[in-house]
């Protein structure tokens, strides 16, 4: 393979306990990408897939052990939540996957998340138009099934999507504009369509 | 640097063989379904998806739950074309019904069994899930 060829490939694996930890319920939820770099010059220059699954959660019954049951069953991991301290979030907003829809847009006002178990899929595009104009299109297909004590009565389903386009003029050194747009479809997030307008300057500003 | 990483992986291929104890053990079976529909033996089909039904399978545990209230654990017995479960939590005659079920002690032939659909028959009558 040529030099300014690359592929990475990456995995991260989820765990909320000790037990998920070291795989002992098995190794089902992470985060699976793959990532290509192609030459230099290409319209397309990078491309990135990813599948996360965060479904199994070591599995779906959390059994203390007793007289009557005796098996200790420490699964129904409940990513992100807990029954004393709501940690993984801030001002509502998750800190983790936002995949899993932040408490914020809970319309009952919980501060819980609603959904931890999820499966996705994300494909993004990167590359250069031109000397002074590059791109970035990025889709994310995500199904929610709630959590495993309170499940969604159906599977829901969402899809969102960001087109950004960078401007750096050779006259103008050091300055970068940005359009982006921003499109949520879906049963969570619902319909939602968003632009972005960004300039940027870097260096010092006392150069012009 | 090769060597260290080669001890690294062996390291973690060891943790992870050693603490696979709890790994499943029923195929398909294992994780949570939703209670779709109820027919019965003369062809009446009754739809429970409203009521939030999901049966969960893991190791030997089944828990039948409906979001909202209680929840009834036991045991089950699974071989195959077979499923008998065991509650050991008090579920009342109504209550049992209410879930499908004839009596805390029931058995079923698997008439389906995939990875997103599941079809249980006790003579006659069909219980069908699908994974959730």
């Amino acid at each position: 393979m040529r030099n300014d060829w690359k592929v990475r490939a990456y995995f991260e694996h989820y765990f909320n306990d000790h037990s998920m930890m070291f795989w002992e319920y098995g190794w089902k939820d992470g985060l699976v990408g793959l990532e290509l770099t192609l030459p230099k010059r290409m319209m397309v220059q990078q491309i990135v897939f990813e599948y996360m699954t965060s479904k199994d959660q070591s599995g779906p019954i959390y059994n203390d052990t007793d007289g009557v049951i005796p098996e200790q069953v420490s699964a129904e991991d409940d990513y992100y939540n807990h029954y004393i301290y709501n940690g993984w979030q801030h001002w509502g907003m998750g800190i983790g996957s936002p995949l899993m829809l932040s408490p914020i847009y809970n319309r009952d006002g919980s501060i819980s998340f609603k959904s931890n178990r999820v499966e996705s899929y994300h494909i993004g595009f990167s590359g250069i138009l031109s000397r002074e104009m590059d791109y970035r299109i990025l889709y994310t297909s995500n199904r929610s099934w709630g959590t495993y004590e309170n499940p969604y009565p159906e599977v829901l389903k969402d899809s969102y999507f960001l087109w950004e386009m960078n401007y750096q003029p050779r006259q103008l050194k050091g300055w970068k504009f940005t359009a982006s747009l921003g499109v949520d479809r879906g049963d969570l997030a619902g319909y939602n369509n968003g632009l972005l307008f960004t300039i940027r300057k870097t260096g010092l500003l006392n150069n012009y | 640097m090769r060597k260290l990483l080669i001890t690294g992986l062996a390291a973690l291929l060891l943790v992870m063989v050693l603490a696979c104890g709890k790994i499943p053990e029923n195929g398909k079976l294992d994780g949570m379904w939703q209670l779709t529909d109820i027919d019965s033996a003369n062809g009446v089909s009754i739809s429970k998806k409203s009521d939030r039904i999901y049966y969960s399978f893991q190791l030997q545990v089944v828990e039948l739950r409906r979001v909202g209230y209680n929840e009834y654990r036991g045991h089950f017995n699974y071989a195959g074309d077979s499923l008998s479960l065991n509650i050991r939590d008090y579920m009342t005659k109504d209550t049992c019904a209410f879930f499908g079920l004839k009596t805390m002690k029931d058995q079923f032939a698997i008439e389906v069994l995939t990875g997103s659909n599941m079809m249980l028959n006790r003579e006659g009558v069909r219980l069908k899930f699908r994974k959730f």
